[in-house]
């Protein structure tokens, strides 16, 4: 009896549990279930539009690959690329995979967002995002082109079984063509910009539209114009990758791409007037350009950058880290506040002795700063932080007394980059090794000792790089344009600076000494924001000894107490002589890649 | 495992076991019998009624007369019903009316009447106790039950050195036998261990007989269930449990150089978080878990995707009866789905009828770390930087001025020279460790109760200083109660209970942190403290004070309580055919941890220079709080486990046979589960069953089978069946054999093959077969921006994604040699098959490998059965045991474990050289260049190959081999460096010798075949800093160069340019990717040790004085863990592996006590 009901129990709970392993997770997102609802098909979306964000506090080309910048621990990866320590297996900044991910993402929205029924989203918010997919596709393309050169053109949604070893590399103008398609696409279905701020950070036709421009720059500039270094980039089948001779042309379609981005009347150069200032200031102009929220010069932005990761980065000792410092080739390039380089007679640029008074302007240089300081542009306040120079993200005297020795509390916060000063080399954990750190896009209204910073926009891509862009293309195959002129001006008036054609009136309609104006134009105003690497990038310029031979002030002198006094401090010191290579005009494809796809040829020279 | 053994010495128990104790009698108060007075067969009684049962009838004269009946329910159908009518008639009627047509005689003893079969003529017993007149000296009374709580009959009861006073007992194990206080009783019989007892002043003696040692039918604990030894013929190992004997916190750490087929690795030593990697024969698979299952009292106790996972290694030795190892497939099989990497069962202590024994074990002692690495002092610091700097062509740093002051040690606040390791680390810290447990019970009931505690300090050299104590402390209390409670003759319940709780205490930063930082904080930047108890710091980012962080960081409190239950209920059927039985189980086990932080930051204060009085120029590096922070987290899981299983055993003639099936599931519940996918239930369902053939105990064969379903299959692929064979062969049996047996006591040999699986897809995911959407990257939009929280495919579902197979084979030789020396080898190969790991080759283009931007890392998976690994080797064990006169015994024993596992086809792209390849090598092997010495001068670097790995290399640097010979060192130069990072063999050896009451034990364990690669690379704190610090020279994320450890100070110089230095040129600014630190052979260091693992020496006092007063023995001993490291390896523990910035095992020095009573 009993063991019947034993055996009774016993099969009860066998039959019972038939299903035990059913236990599918229905209340698991499935990917059939990301077409159903209109907000799952959003989140999709959003997801793509995170491979916008670069990291906080930015890459290599923000960190120190050029000559602008240099990161003061010598571990980095920016460090080990420029000490040559670089190779196929090193997959420094690795974007390849990310952004083929992110290119399939696309695809795959784009196959299925009709699927999302109409009662949930509308045909034409259905054509929007569709616009920005292939906006962001586009933009997945460039971005690979710029870092890697030519892609492998991928079109749809590749099975996890395919035979990888057929998708070779796409010759450049194959790419190039590409992604003016996809922005072409996008931007017919995209507004110049938006007129709902709550939109502000999506693609616009603008954004579509300065991309090409950059793209077509990139085609038109040394680097893929006739580039010789690359006459055997080839795919296996011998189909040339690179293209082979020079053609003025690319310069053509270059300033017409950029001028199509001037011409929607969309942008423009921001001003203190635009924040509501009284009259025009240059120095809140170039200063504030990146700190309000929202303005005009914004043509594309990542917009959840808090920055508290890049002002801590850049700020001095003891409060920030002090770890991107500025160099000293950069700051020779900044102009004198007369708009003319240091290396001119007339500048009344002077490299020794303090300076017996204080500028004129507010917000120059203070009396008893070194002279080579004193009476510079604008933006060089702006954007540089120099021995003496006052800390910013501090906003009260205390916060600033904090950046100061005892001897030194003044409420002014100055920067004591000296043998002995709080941010010098003797100072524990703070180890400047050129005695500048980087200021632009720092803001007064942080307080980076206590890390509060307050929210901006990432600026990916600007106005004034579009008109930059603008006047150097038009300047290689028509120098005697007037737009170089006008375009080139608008962004020295900008920075408080007279016209090109007034200080250097003989380089007007001369082109070799206009392309020099031009780019050391670009070099100011577009430092510290990625450019600077990829311009020498792509005019060949990177290798040139000048721009791998890097200097900063004698920060390894010891003051002997002297701080401030100590005039050893200002001595040019050659603190970095980069290892170069022409192979690193591109980034190497990934040994991995290279593996996985035996189509794939590795770049010349790696 | 049950109370009932599935074979052996049945014939004796069945016998036994016919009794049926009438529970009413427990119910009873004594006194009911003291007022009856002593009935005898005459006493009347009066009972009437027609159609009453029997059971009333006895019940009847139980009230009347005070006797209670015992009866065996098979002898008598007490519900029968009878019509009776007596008046005040003797008992002896009323008895011959109920039995005269049974075949049933009765007796009356004491106040017991006892109804057996008629037997033919009732032999009279020897003096039985109310025979005994009060004439006689004292009489002692007392009770003998086997180990199952049945009374043994006939056992010999003798007094010692009084040949002529003996007794035996009754059918209750009862005997009676005159005897006085103090004198020693020897209690005896066939099969079983003799027992000697002293007689208490008062009260009985209840004392239980353990079966004697029998070779041939020594029991070993097989998957669900015990078989006997000799007709075992899958590999099975076991544990001999005197070895486990020894001062630590985990059982992994333990069973290391114990037994045959464990490869045990303990990277940590840190109290808490030691549990040793531990596989059993090795590495089987290259992606996924390699841990065993572990099996404890019937039930799985370990998850490799729970962070529970390792719990049962808080189980106090002294609570194991036993541990086996399962080893081939044939021994696994049954566990079907779980069992590709082995299994270890661990079979708790129960109670053994008898009176209540106590046993206890308190031991106390220090434990310290078995190494500290040494590290270079400030001069030779300064000293090599400048070296390092004029080597990159640029000036010193340190003036000979600096170096001057800072060897003088005058101003140690300015010029700090700091060894942080000897700073922050002490030599020993106190342990305690005690043990008690209570075993005993009856006939009905019998209970094991057990309760442990467990301290360990850390070895941080910190104290009391601002309200707390910062250092690790560990406490552990287990209590144990297993409990067996004969329900019926043939139904048994076991219930265990076991609560292992850990309290302990962390300080703020964690250990990982700790090491790091003093491997990473230089000598030379900052002094530990200023004047005036001033902590000295830098500013941020620049690198942490070390001994500041471990001191002044606050604490963590852990709270980490496991409740695991079993509930067993065993019934025989018998009735149904002879040798059947069922057994249903239910397990509820739950896990939880609670920890608090109390962690917080305080002033750090800086000294760059002296004022013009000479007063430090102090400034505030660091603004801390003034309390410290709180936080809570809390987390907990909960398995719950159900079994069934079918059970039958018989022997016809020469013929035995078994077999067995078993259904089980289980439900494993992660109640503090972080995302959706885990917190569905993890769910196994599996059954399995098993078919034994012996012949004669000399011919054996095994069929096993496993059919287990896993939930990360789709359905269709779901579902696994996992056989397996196996046979065995008694040669000593044979009788040809004959003229041999007198040497050889056993030879077997028997040979198993099998399939075993694993469902297990690695990185904790399931449903590999299910595309999966979590949470991805975020956005914003708008001015004032408003966050969006993407969405994307954390997997991309396989279809017909399904079980990795494991064939295991396995050939086993056991010999036994004049039954004192025995040597079992086996060799085995395991061939893995459709491993389930994670797509590799699929190209980036296909965009499947996203990145997480919002995790930081991750990509997606693609999951599939691709992969192919082969494990062979051989493991074997050799004991000898003997006694050499009376006075001296010897066991030499060792174990050793050999493992060569073999990629043979990994999913991994078509590599240009064939020694790219990781087809073909072994798994965790290192992958690096060849070193083939290092520059000798400028010349030699010109005319070698271009090394590419830094740009400029110089005399000094290390050369590497060109092994494409395309005149470039380069990627295709890497190649598998042949060692691995996980060993090849592992042994241990051992002995124990006593002499007279004296006893000395030694353990000596080693693994070899490892590779350490220490050129720091795996020094990264988890990747969160830079890596290399301490090895490389001046590596380091922060302003601050890193420490290096002293023996930098050999190395290659312009004056001294050898080749036989431990460091190439000094560089500045080098890491991992650097030309001289790149993974190499260089750095590719023989990892091999042998560790004094533990050694005790005790002395036993027993004598009868003591006995008589309880103590039945009382043991002394000194011990230790860790004593002695032999390797090559100089530069830390070597057992660290090549992360040598952790926690090294602990070396323990105890001295403790065990009384018996």
């Amino acid at each position: 009896m009993r063991t019947s009901i034993y055996f009774l129990l016993f099969s009860l709970f066998l039959f019972s549990c038939k299903k035990y392993l059913d236990q599918k997770p229905d209340n698991l997102l499935t990917e059939d279930q990301i077409w159903q609802t209109r907000a799952n098909a959003e989140a999709y979306l959003y997801n793509i539009y995170s491979l916008l964000h670069n990291s906080d506090g930015g890459d290599y080309a923000a960190m120190g690959a050029s000559d602008e910048t240099s990161v003061c621990i010598p571990t980095t990866l920016v460090r080990q690329m420029v000490s040559g320590n670089w190779n196929a297996s090193s997959a420094y900044f690795y974007n390849w995979g990310s952004y083929y991910a992110g290119i399939r993402e696309t695809i795959l929205f784009e196959q299925n967002i009709d699927k999302v029924p109409a009662t949930q989203l509308s045909d034409s918010l259905k054509t929007q995002y569709t616009a920005e997919v292939q906006f962001l596709r586009g933009y997945f393309y460039w971005q690979l082109l710029r870092q890697y050169g030519p892609f492998v053109k991928v079109t749809g949604i590749l099975s996890q079984t395919a035979n990888y070893n057929v998708y070779p590399r796409s010759p450049f103008d194959t790419c190039v063509a590409y992604i003016d398609q996809l922005l072409d696409g996008a931007a017919s279905h995209l507004p110049a910009a938006w007129t709902i701020s709550a939109n502000y950070g999506r693609a616009t036709k603008g954004a579509c539209l300065a991309v090409k421009a950059q793209a077509a720059l990139l085609a038109a500039s040394p680097l893929w114009n006739g580039n010789t270094y690359f006459a055997n980039f080839k795919n296996h089948d011998g189909t040339l990758l690179a293209p082979a001779s020079a053609d003025v042309n690319r310069w053509k379609t270059a300033a017409a791409a950029a001028k199509a981005v001037i011409d929607l009347n969309a942008f423009r150069l921001f001003t203190n007037l635009d924040e509501g200032g009284p009259a025009f200031d240059p120095y809140l102009s170039v200063r504030d350009l990146f700190l309000v929220n929202w303005n005009a010069e914004i043509i594309l932005s990542n917009n959840q950058w808090s920055q508290w990761g890049y002002t801590k980065c850049v700020s001095p000792g003891p409060g920030g880290y002090n770890l991107y410092n500025a160099t000293q080739n950069i700051v020779d390039a900044f102009d004198m506040a007369n708009g003319r380089t240091i290396d001119d007679p007339l500048s009344g640029y002077v490299e020794t002795g303090f300076a017996s008074s204080a500028d004129t302007n507010y917000w120059g240089h203070l009396r008893g700063e070194w002279n080579m300081y004193a009476n510079r542009e604008a933006r060089f306040y702006a954007f540089i932080q120099y021995n003496m120079h006052p800390v910013l993200p501090a906003p009260t005297v205390d916060d600033k007394n904090y950046f100061s020795s005892t001897a030194n509390q003044d409420g002014t916060g100055r920067v004591e980059f000296y043998y002995g000063g709080l941010s010098g080399q003797k100072a524990a954990g703070s180890n400047n090794i050129t005695g500048y750190d980087v200021l632009k896009n720092v803001s007064p209204a942080d307080n980076i000792r206590l890390d509060k910073t307050n929210y901006r926009p990432q600026m990916l891509i600007r106005y004034a790089e579009i008109l930059l862009d603008y006047v150097e293309a038009l300047n290689e195959y028509d120098p005697g344009n007037p737009d170089i002129i006008t375009y080139l001006d608008m962004v020295r008036a900008r920075a408080g600076l007279p016209g090109i054609e007034t200080v250097y009136p003989s380089a007007v309609g001369d082109q070799t000494q206009m392309r020099n104006y031009i780019l050391h134009e670009r070099q100011v105003e577009l430092c510290f924001e990625n450019d600077r690497y990829y311009t020498l990038i792509r005019r060949k310029l990177l290798g040139k000894p000048a721009n791998q031979t890097i200097y900063g002030m004698n920060v390894g002198a010891d003051d002997g107490g002297l701080g401030f006094s100590f005039t050893g401090f200002y001595t040019r010191t050659l603190f970095q002589t980069r290892n170069w290579d022409d192979k690193m005009y591109l980034f190497p494809i990934a040994q991995t890649d290279i593996d996985n796809d035996n189509a794939i040829v590795q770049n010349p020279g790696w | 495992m049950t109370a009932f053994p599935q074979n052996g010495g049945l014939t004796l128990r069945r016998r036994l076991q016919l009794l049926y104790f009438c529970c009413s009698i427990l119910l009873l108060p004594r006194a009911i019998h003291a007022q009856t007075g002593q009935a005898t067969l005459q006493t009347p009684v009066t009972i009437s009624g027609n159609g009453i049962p029997i059971s009333q009838v006895l019940r009847s004269i139980r009230k009347q007369t005070g006797l209670t009946s015992f009866y065996s329910n098979q002898l008598l159908n007490d519900k029968e019903k009878m019509g009776v009518s007596f008046t005040h008639a003797p008992l002896q009627e009323v008895l011959d009316y109920l039995f005269k047509n049974k075949n049933i005689g009765y007796e009356i003893r004491g106040n017991r009447l006892l109804l057996n079969e008629r037997s033919p003529a009732v032999k009279p017993l020897l003096p039985t106790p109310q025979e005994s007149g009060k004439a006689d000296t004292a009489r002692v009374k007392g009770q003998v039950m086997d180990s199952e709580g049945h009374p043994l009959v006939n056992a010999t009861v003798m007094v010692e050195g009084k040949q002529g006073r003996a007794a035996t007992t009754d059918e209750f194990g009862i005997f009676s036998i005159a005897a006085a206080p103090g004198e020693i009783l020897s209690i005896s019989m066939v099969g079983m261990q003799t027992q000697e007892i002293a007689v208490p002043s008062k009260g009985v003696i209840n004392l239980t007989l353990k079966p004697r040692d029998d070779k041939m039918n020594e029991a070993v604990v097989v998957g669900y269930g015990q078989q006997r030894k000799i007709t075992v013929t899958g590999s099975i190992s076991t544990v001999n449990m005197e070895d486990m004997q020894m001062p630590v916190r985990n059982l992994t750490d333990a069973l290391a150089g114990k037994v045959a087929g464990v490869i045990s690795v303990q990277t940590s030593g840190e109290p808490g978080y030691d549990n040793s990697t531990f596989t059993i024969r090795g590495i089987g698979t290259f992606t996924g878990s390699v841990e065993p299952l572990i099996i404890v009292d019937g039930v799985q106790r370990e998850d490799v995707n729970s962070t529970y996972a390792g719990a049962y290694n808080n189980i106090d030795p002294e609570d194991i009866a036993s541990i086996s190892l399962l080893k081939d497939a044939s021994a696994t099989a049954v566990y079907g789905a779980k069992a590709a990497n082995g299994v270890l069962i661990i079979t708790t202590k129960r109670g053994v009828a008898g009176k209540p024994r106590i046993s206890s074990k308190f031991e106390s002692g220090v434990s310290g770390l078995t190494k500290i690495p040494r590290m270079l002092d400030g001069v030779n610091y300064m000293r090599l930087y400048n070296e390092a700097r004029t080597n990159a062509g640029e000036t010193p740093v340190y003036s000979n001025e600096t170096i001057q002051k800072t060897a003088s040690g005058l101003d140690p606040y300015l010029y700090p020279n700091v060894d942080w390791i000897h700073t922050i680390y002490k030599d020993w810290a106190p342990y305690y460790n005690g043990n008690v447990n209570v075993s005993g019970g009856g006939e009905a009931t019998r209970y094991f109760l057990s309760m442990s505690f467990y301290d360990q300090d850390g070895s941080y050299k910190v104290s009391n200083l601002n309200g707390y104590n910062p250092n690790l402390n560990f406490k552990r209390y287990d209590f144990r109660s297993n409990v067996d409670v004969n329900i019926s003759k043939t139904t048994l319940l076991s219930l265990n209970l076991d609560a292992m709780l850990v309290g302990s205490r962390y300080p703020g930063v964690s250990a990982a942190s700790i090491w790091y930082g003093a491997f990473s904080t230089n000598p030379i930047g900052f002094p530990i403290k200023y004047p005036g108890g001033l902590w000295a710091g830098p500013v941020n980012n620049g690198g942490v004070n070390p001994f500041n962080q471990v001191q002044n960081s606050g604490y963590t409190t852990e709270f980490h309580p496991t409740v695991q239950s079993v509930l067993t209920l065993h019934q025989k059927l018998d009735g149904i055919t002879k040798g059947l039985s069922v057994l249903g189980r239910f397990s509820f086990d739950s896990y939880s941890e609670t920890d608090i932080n109390r962690t917080g930051a305080n002033d750090l204060w800086y000294a760059g220079s002296r004022d013009g009085e000479g007063n430090l120029v102090l400034t505030q590096s660091r603004v801390g709080s003034t309390y410290l922070g709180y936080s809570s987290s809390t987390s907990a899981e909960r398995t719950i486990y159900l079994e069934g299983n079918i059970n039958y055993t018989r022997s016809f003639g020469p013929h035995n046979i078994g077999a067995l099936v078993v259904y089980n599931m289980r439900n494993r519940i992660v109640a503090s589960a972080p995302s959706v996918t885990n917190s569905i239930p993890y769910r196994n369902q599996a059954s399995a069953g098993r078919l034994t053939y012996s012949y004669m105990d000399k011919y054996l064969a095994e069929f096993d089978g496993g059919y287990t379903g896993s939930e990360n299959f789709a359905p269709g692929h779901r579902w696994g069946f996992f056989p397996s064979v196996s046979a065995g062969w008694v040669i000593s049996k044979e009788n040809f054999f004959d003229p041999l047996a007198s040497t050889f006591s056993l030879l077997k040999l028997r040979a198993s093959r099998g399939l075993v699986g694993n469902d297990n897809i690695g990185d904790g995911s399931r449903f590999g077969y299910l595309t999966q959407i979590n949470g991805g990257g975020t956005t914003a939009f708008g001015t004032s921006p408003t966050s969006y929280t993407g969405i994307q495919a954390s997997v991309i579902g396989t279809d017909n994604l399904t079980w990795e197979r494991s064939t295991k084979t396995d050939v086993g030789l056991e010999i036994g040699i004049r039954n004192k020396l025995n040597i079992v080898v086996d060799a085995y190969k395991d061939m893995r098959r459709d491993i389930l790991i994670q797509r590799q080759t699929i190209s980036s283009i296909a965009g499947y490998s996203g990145y997480n931007y919002t995790a930081g890392t991750g990509n997606t998976a693609v999951y599939t059965n691709l992969g192919e690994m082969n494990n062979q080797g051989i493991d074997g064990s050799v004991e000898y045991k003997g006694r050499i006169g009376k006075s001296f015994g010897l066991r030499v024993y060792g174990n050793f474990t050999y493992a060569r596992n073999k990629i043979v086809f990994e999913d991994e792209p078509v590599r240009k050289y064939p020694w790219m390849r990781a087809t073909g090598t072994k798994y965790g092997e290192f992958y690096g260049y060849s070193a083939i010495g290092l520059f000798q001068d400028q010349n030699d670097v010109a005319k070698s190959p271009v090394q590419t790995l830094t740009t400029t290399i110089y005399p000094g640097d290390i050369k590497y081999r060109d092994l494409n010979g395309d005149g470039t060192i380069d990627a295709y130069d890497e190649k598998y460096l042949g060692k691995s990072s996980f060993p090849d063999w592992s042994y241990g050896t051992g002995f124990s010798l006593s002499y007279k009451k004296f006893d000395l034990s030694m353990l000596f364990q080693g693994v070899t075949g490892v590779g350490i690669m220490a050129n720091g690379a795996n020094i990264s704190l988890a990747n969160a800093g830079a890596s290399g610090v301490g090895v490389i020279p001046f590596a380091g994320i922060g302003q601050y160069t890193a420490s290096v450890l002293s023996n930098v100070t050999s190395r290659w110089t312009i004056s001294n340019p050898s080749q036989h230095v431990d460091y190439p040129r000094l560089s500045i600014g080098a890491s991992p990717t650097s030309n001289n630190y790149v993974n190499s052979t260089w750095w590719l260091k023989d990892g091999a040790y042998t560790r004094l693992k533990q050694a005790s020496i005790g002395y036993t006092f027993s004598n009868a004085q003591w006995k008589a007063a309880g103590v039945s023995s009382l043991y002394l001993y000194l011990a230790g863990t860790n004593l002695l490291t032999f390797s090559k390896f100089k530069l830390w523990d070597p057992e660290l592996g090549s992360d040598g910035a952790g926690y090294p095992p602990v070396r323990t020095i105890v001295a403790g006590i065990r009384a018996n009573f």
